[in-house]
């Protein structure tokens, strides 16, 4: 039983590890029963004493608390060293952004509007929604000359549980002020690199460059698909899958996630970009063809195999008219579709006629990072409490 | 008909007229689109698993299947005859659906059966059988090191391959899964 056994700690009095294994604590020390909690010291020539009892209760030695916490799972490993870990990660993601200038900032979870994305699913926090995305608030504070800044938040979305996907999660934001998204891309790798050469990481990424493909490379590449805006049909017959009704969006999707997905890092870690427009209001359409928004994903293997969706970044869209039109899109899309309809953030489309410099933003899932660094199969495994814990 | 959210890990569903059981469940939603739940699903009556993806808005069937506890009782003709432990209701099942397990098939034998539409399609039985050797050449005393074996041929006429030590007579647990010998036991 790995009982924490520095000077000056507590522990419970039901066994103490020594050299030869573990002893029960009141065959250490007369003064202690089992059941009793005491404070280990240690003399100045190393003997190993337990003062007397100090404990408000009599401790279940171990509880299910303990045995939640302690128990090793398939891999050897309890969930108290993967939280110890996640600790280490967050300071050190803490400081690579602190160490180049950008700052960071706490917006309120529970805001007005949740944003209008097509697929998004928001809680309810009485008359508000609780956030799913710091994006907005993030924005006004960049119109406000904020300049690069990140936050690690928590952010919610309904309906989102499984093995990757809880309804509460942690998110990793940031804005680089002046950088585009290849920029942005740079700075993933660099994370990356910064983390893995300053922690002992069991399951480590290669070492970043990571390859670029556009969605419509992917497509070509891993569906066989020469036009990803063909009709749904063509989609689905030229990637060989079985024809079903289904709206070209919905094929888009289908193809993606059925041909795309579990190829895509059979190489390693990828950064997907070009996403069609349609899935990506919040960001600018590129260019040189704008059929596509500036979208990325950044996708890693994944510990249970196939990939593990880490990071979703964009040129971000600022002409305050385009933003207003393109929600209204989505929000007309959320009409029809029977999804719950959430109001615009005025205030946020305000921030952008005021005016943002230009800048490039990410959301990063930092469960997910820690995950795949832990080698974990399921996000329960690096959360204190998932959500049939509580 | 059961909707996405209700496709989960033992759910029972049917596709093009057979009965699978869902294995594994895995909720997706890419690039924050659609979401969809991937499945390995697995053919009751085949075994043969594969994988399929639903979107959220889609619906499933559900298989109507039902497993019941049911004692083995008799052969007649092409068929073999089970009770139901509760009801005392009695099925003839086909030999197909049992195949090469007729040979672990002892009087009395407990086994759970799966009903589809109301019929016997599958039988399932204990891990491991205990079985009396009717036939097999004398024992070997004291051999029981070099790993050499015999047939040995049991009360159901079934045949198994057993260390050189054991002897006509003695009863022997079987692995069904794998129709091994596994050890003597006391009867």
């Amino acid at each position: 039983m790995p009982t924490d056994l520095r000077p000056g700690r507590l522990i419970a009095g039901h066994l103490a590890q020594d050299a030869a294994g573990p002893v029960p604590l009141h065959e250490v020390s007369p003064d202690i029963a089992i059941g009793d909690w005491g404070l280990l010291r240690t003399d100045a020539v190393g003997r190993t004493s337990i003062s007397a009892t100090v404990q408000p209760t009599k401790t279940m030695f171990p509880g299910p608390e303990w045995r939640r916490l302690n128990t090793p799972d398939r891999s050897g490993r309890t969930r108290l060293e993967a939280l110890r870990f996640r600790a280490r990660i967050l300071r050190r993601v803490r400081e690579f952004f602190d160490v180049r200038g950008s700052f960071e900032v706490e917006t309120p979870l529970r805001v007005p509007s949740p944003g209008v994305e097509t697929h998004l699913s928001a809680l309810r926090s009485d008359d508000w929604y609780l956030s799913p995305s710091p994006e907005f608030q993030m924005k006004r504070l960049l119109a406000g000359g904020a300049g690069s800044i990140y936050q690690i938040c928590r952010a919610f979305r309904r309906d989102e549980t499984g093995a990757r996907h809880n309804p509460e999660f942690t998110m990793l934001e940031w804005y680089s002020v002046g950088a585009d998204a290849e920029q942005l891309r740079v700075e993933v790798e660099e994370l990356i690199a910064w983390v893995q050469a300053r922690e002992d990481v069991p399951a480590p990424l290669p070492p970043p460059p990571y390859p670029r493909l556009t969605m419509d490379g992917a497509f070509a590449r891993f569906a066989g698909v020469d036009d990803l805006f063909a009709a749904p049909e063509t989609l689905l017959a030229q990637a060989g899958l079985a024809p079903r009704p289904m709206t070209w969006e919905e094929a888009f999707f289908t193809v993606l996630v059925e041909k795309i997905e579990p190829r895509l890092c059979e190489d390693g870690p990828v950064f997907l970009t070009a996403w069609p427009a349609p899935m990506a209001s919040l960001a600018r359409l590129l260019p040189e063809d704008p059929r596509f928004a500036d979208r990325f994903e950044f996708y890693a293997p994944s510990p249970a195999g196939g990939e593990l969706e880490l990071a979703n970044g964009f040129g971000e869209l600022l002409d305050a008219d385009l933003q207003r039109a393109r929600s209204l899109e989505d929000l007309a899309w959320r009409r029809a579709h029977g999804a719950p309809e959430y109001p615009l953030d005025e205030k946020f489309l305000q921030a952008l006629a005021e005016g943002c410099p230009p800048v490039s933003g990410i959301a990063l899932g930092l469960d997910r990072l820690v995950m795949l660094w832990w080698g974990a199969a399921h996000i329960r495994q690096v959360l204190t409490f998932a959500g049939d814990e509580l | 008909m059961a909707s996405m959210s209700d496709l989960k890990k033992n759910l029972k569903i049917l596709i093009d007229g057979d009965p699978y059981v869902v294995i594994e469940a895995q909720f997706v939603k890419p690039g924050k689109g659609t979401a969809f739940t991937k499945c390995r699903i697995k053919n009751l009556i085949t075994g043969s698993v594969l994988e399929r993806t639903w979107r959220s808005n889609e619906s499933v069937d559900l298989a109507d299947t039902e497993n019941r506890k049911m004692e083995y009782l008799y052969q007649e003709g092409e068929h073999f005859v089970f009770m139901d432990r509760e009801t005392y209701e009695q099925f003839h099942v086909e030999a197909e659906v049992l195949g090469d397990d007729t040979r672990w098939l002892i009087d009395n034998l407990v086994t759970d059966v799966l009903f589809f539409n109301g019929k016997p399609v599958g039988v399932e039985l204990p891990t491991f059988v205990e079985m009396q050797i009717v036939h097999c050449e004398p024992g070997v005393r004291g051999d029981t090191a070099t790993g050499a074996s015999k047939p040995a041929t049991l009360i159901t006429g079934a045949t198994v391959n057993v260390p050189l030590f054991v002897n006509e007579g003695e009863w022997l647990k079987i692995d069904t899964r794998t129709g091994e010998y596994v050890e003597r036991v006391k009867k």
